[in-house]
């Protein structure tokens, strides 16, 4: 399926009498960040509601006559199947990595000191540090 | 199938029959990289993936509307798996995000 735009409808008398009754809209396709992407197409609307403005998703080929009549060969190879209410897309940088269990604790291992290495801390040896202590009076 | 990474998810109350009980996910195709190709692909749900996934996406009708057993399912993109990881040109790949 793929999302497109209702940018207006169109009317035709003389017509394949498959087509008797349907509302044929011209749709112009959306990417993911709804920028329009290719030429404007003309879809059959499967929701009976769609207008002009409306976001909406549909799909192509032959599941688009199989969603108006699945017996009836219907001439269509775009058709709205539904209303878009909301959509959400996350940018793929702030989603966040599952790290598998075996590696966190490979890194935690990795950072722990192992008992071979010595930690050596460093005695005051500069004048400034040394503490003086009054001798009581 | 193709390889594909969900990058998000579309709500809608008025759609047709046969996609009614079903989650609706945004995907977008990607190589062996994990690098995007393609436009996305807004597909129906079987295997409970979410966003961040690395999923298989079906895209034969016929097999779909036997998975759904819908003989009148108008589905033309069905996640069917996520993907653990990829074995492919000597190294072991994880493109879930």
């Amino acid at each position: 399926m793929k999302l497109g735009k209702v940018i207006g409808n169109v009317v035709a008398t003389t017509k394949d009498p498959g087509l008797k009754g349907l509302r044929l809209l011209v749709v112009q396709g959306l990417d993911e960040t709804h920028q329009p992407i290719g030429k404007p197409y003309v879809a059959a609307d499967g929701i009976h509601t769609a207008g002009p403005g409306d976001i909406v998703y549909l799909v192509s080929k032959k599941e688009a006559a199989i969603a108006i009549s699945k017996d009836k060969l219907i001439p269509i190879d775009e058709c709205i199947v539904g209303f878009v209410d909301e959509y959400t897309v996350v940018e793929r940088a702030k989603v966040k990595k599952r790290v598998p269990k075996a590696k966190i604790e490979e890194e935690i291992k990795e950072k722990r000191p192992t008992s071979d290495t010595v930690i050596k801390t460093k005695r005051p040896t500069s004048p400034d540090m040394v503490i003086k202590t009054k001798k009581p009076s | 199938m193709i390889l594909a990474i969900v990058i998000g998810t579309l709500v809608a109350t008025i759609k047709t029959k046969s996609h009614k009980n079903y989650k609706i996910l945004v995907t977008r195709p990607v190589d062996l990289h994990g690098n995007f190709i393609g436009d996305s692909i807004i597909a129906l749900d079987v295997a409970q993936a979410g966003t961040g996934d690395c999923v298989l996406v079906l895209q034969e009708g016929n097999s779909i509307r036997s998975i759904m057993e819908d003989e009148e399912g108008a589905v033309d993109a069905l996640i069917v798996g996520i993907v653990d990881f990829i074995k492919a040109e000597g190294e072991q790949r994880d493109l879930s995000t």
